[in-house]
């Protein structure tokens, strides 16, 4: 009798625990976050202040609620997700939060609506930015958020910042008698090289490709000059050996330690560096400015997080309306002062009250006037690997810059082709 | 009686069927529905992939214009199939003749030892990538300065380093259950018969506990050629350690070319399976003869 009662209640629990699994395996396939019309998917954001935006919307729009879905961080897995949606022709997504890079992929794909009559102050944005949403003229994606890098430096050690390379170099011979590194932005083989070698390129007057795309333009002597920068650095030892293996967070450590005299890299490492504590040995002690160029101030590449909206949603007017809404002015404020997202509205940064309070604003504000996106291409992942892979081995001596840039404008054009 | 002949009546294919059903759903269908998608390619939008191009992927990957980055790529998977395998053979033995002698804690260190193993590959990657940091713990450690992820065989050791903590203990484990069931006797017949400590152990422990190390490698093997966790977080593929499946991910999922994608899984499918086959076939007579004296 026991024994029976004792295999009948394992067989339960064991019941019980596989239903349970189940349960969990489902539940977590369509993340829900309650009802509402309009689906917004985008990065989490686990400050809340873009749930805030989307509370205001649904405060004045009650018929035309919109929730968030969480894609997961890394930005090539949000591209996966994307993609499989779209490909699938599915309306789960009515409004999607892209990189600018993907606009044309998905422009061309036809996964996008255009957004021209949506009525998006785009005059009132930075060009450079919004360029990055437009495909064949029309406009697929309108920009919330502008990322541009920018110089830190040691001012304790250099009180003007270098404007040009040639300075730049110059000033390198206080960091050697400092023992520090001197020059670093991101150079392991990731989407950060491809952004340090487009804002090179540009910095010494050269592209990537033509205007409209068309044309494969990087192997040019202005754009030699840009990537010798990058080479020369680590051969002669203005960039330190260890920059090789640097993204965002390692250059960042670096400067914050005190190892490194100039970096290059995103707003992000203002406020970090900046506050007492023991994560940080430069609080105070640090400058910004533009990136230097080759024979003047520098070029950097922006990017940003974009708005679209899904051509096979079922609401795509609310869902217009919704983006228009979320790229306005006073989101983007509140983004700023919130979340520290530099904006693309170029009002913004006349704003004195704003540039006190957010030193960099002003740096990038500068930048942004002729600041270039990453080159356009339907199959820009592609792209990225072919630069990476050829710069990544240029800066380890392993090819000569004449060569990598022969080698990446070869495969460009194949890339370019066969899409 | 007459249900007992009944149940043993009842062919023992209809009780498999729906387990068999679940395994063809679940690992037959993507199989057949991968290699059926290799023979397609995507149409000029590259909205679907549904332009019939018969054995065109495979012929791209084989000896086309991809050819280079594919046999580059298998290359690198051969080189880390035999150097972490040849490694984690040697390190893991020891380490079972380690665990082998009785001595005061031997039960925690067994159980401890199976941690590496136990931790998923992708976390211990990332806590490798940590470690090799040009300012990290391994570099403090034997005091230069190496840039383990930032050079190419510095890579490539860091991979192989990375592997062998992760698996050689499970050889070891293998290996020492094969020690223990070799009975004391046979060792007292051989230290009557005079024979020395290192002739007791390549004459008599070793080729006794060859099938258990067999079935070991094989495993091994099959595992390393596919590769993928270590690379793609520790190097990304750079400084020439871009295995066969982080390559097939890299056009396939990356850049959505799923009809070439799937012919490069297909064609890794391949490759492990000949080797696998190989080896069965080259072991199994000698495990025949191996197991011959100790059959239980």
């Amino acid at each position: 009798m026991a024994v029976k009662g004792h295999r009948r209640a394992a067989a339960a629990v064991a019941a019980l625990a596989l239903t349970a699994a189940a349960l969990a395996a489902c539940s977590g396939s369509t993340p829900d976050k309650g009802g509402g019309e309009l689906a917004i998917a985008g990065y989490k954001d686990p400050s809340g202040n873009i749930q805030q935006i989307l509370d205001a919307w649904n405060k004045a729009h009650p018929k035309a609620k919109a929730h968030y879905v969480d894609l997961p961080a890394a930005s090539d897995q949000q591209h996966q997700l994307l993609s499989q949606n779209f490909l699938a022709k599915s309306s789960t997504y009515d409004v999607i939060i892209a990189d600018d890079t993907w606009t044309d992929e998905f422009a061309s794909k036809g996964w996008l609506t255009p957004l021209d009559s949506a009525g998006i102050p785009e005059d009132q944005m930075f060009p450079s930015v919004v360029n990055g949403g437009k495909y064949n003229g029309k406009l697929y994606t309108v920009p919330f958020t502008a990322s541009a890098e920018f110089l830190y430096y040691r001012k304790d050690l250099v009180p003007h910042p270098p404007t040009t390379w040639s300075q730049l170099i110059a000033d390198c011979k206080i960091a050697k008698a400092n023992h520090m590194g001197c020059y670093a932005g991101q150079f392991a083989k990731y989407e950060g090289l491809t952004v340090n070698f487009n804002s090179a390129v540009a910095s010494a007057g050269g592209r990537m490709m033509s205007p409209d795309g068309s044309k494969v333009e990087v192997n040019s002597p202005q754009a030699l000059r840009g990537l010798k920068f990058l080479t020369n650095g680590f051969r002669q030892g203005y960039i330190p050996k260890a920059a090789i293996t640097y993204q965002e967070q390692q250059g960042q450590q670096a400067f914050q330690q005190g190892k490194l005299m100039f970096l290059m890299n995103y707003s992000f490492v203002y406020q970090l560096a900046n506050t007492p504590g023991p994560d940080t040995k430069v609080a105070g002690k640090f400058g910004i400015a533009p990136i230097p160029g080759l024979s003047g101030p520098g070029v950097v590449t922006t990017g940003g997080h974009m708005m679209g909206v899904s051509s096979y949603s079922k609401h795509r007017a609310d869902a217009q309306a919704f983006v228009k809404f979320f790229t306005s002015e006073a989101n983007a404020r509140q983004l700023l002062t919130k979340l520290g997202y530099a904006p693309a509205w170029k009002t913004l940064y006349a704003d004195t009250s704003l540039t006190k309070r957010y030193p960099y604003l002003s740096v990038i504000g500068q930048e942004l006037q002729h600041a270039v996106v990453r080159p356009r291409s339907k199959n820009y992942v592609a792209l990225s690997l072919v630069i990476q892979n050829n710069v990544y081995a240029a800066l380890q001596g392993q090819k000569s810059p004449q060569g990598a840039l022969s080698k990446i404008s070869a495969q460009l054009k194949t890339t370019n082709a066969g899409k | 009686m007459a249900t007992a002949r009944r149940i043993r009546g009842t062919p023992s294919f209809w009780l498999l069927l729906p387990g068999l059903a679940l395994l063809a759903a679940v690992i037959g269908y993507p199989i057949v529905r991968a290699i059926w998608l290799s023979l397609f390619t995507e149409n000029s939008r590259g909205t679907s992939t549904d332009v019939f191009a018969g054995f065109d992927n495979y012929r791209r990957a084989l000896f086309g214009t991809a050819a280079h980055d594919f046999w580059n790529s298998v290359g690198v998977t051969a080189f880390f199939a035999v150097t972490t395998v040849i490694t984690e053979v040697v390190i893991g033995v020891l380490l079972a003749f380690m665990m082998h002698r009785a001595f005061r804690g031997r039960a925690l260190v067994r159980a401890s030892i199976l941690v590496p193993w136990a931790i998923p590959t992708a976390v211990s990657a990332v806590l490798w990538q940590w470690m090799f940091q040009p300012d990290g713990v391994v570099n403090a450690i034997i005091g230069r300065q190496v840039l383990w992820t930032g050079s190419d065989w510095p890579s490539r050791f860091a991979i192989i380093i990375a592997d062998t903590w992760k698996t050689a203990p499970f050889i070891s484990l293998l290996v020492l259950a094969a020690m223990q069931s070799i009975p004391d006797e046979v060792y007292e017949a051989a230290r009557v018969d005079g024979a020395s400590i290192w002739q007791r152990v390549w004459q008599i422990t070793l080729p006794l506990v060859k099938p258990a190390l067999a079935v070991a490698v094989l495993f091994r093997v099959l595992d390393a050629l596919r590769m993928y966790d270590l690379p793609a977080i520790l190097t990304r593929g750079a400084n020439g350690t871009t295995t066969v499946s982080l390559f097939a991910y890299q056009q396939a999922i990356d850049q959505g070319k799923f009809g070439y994608g799937s012919a490069l899984s297909t064609l890794t499918f391949i490759l492990v399976f000949l080797v696998g086959f190989g080896f069965v076939r080259i072991l199994g007579a000698r495990l025949a003869e191996a197991a011959g004296p100790v059959a239980p």
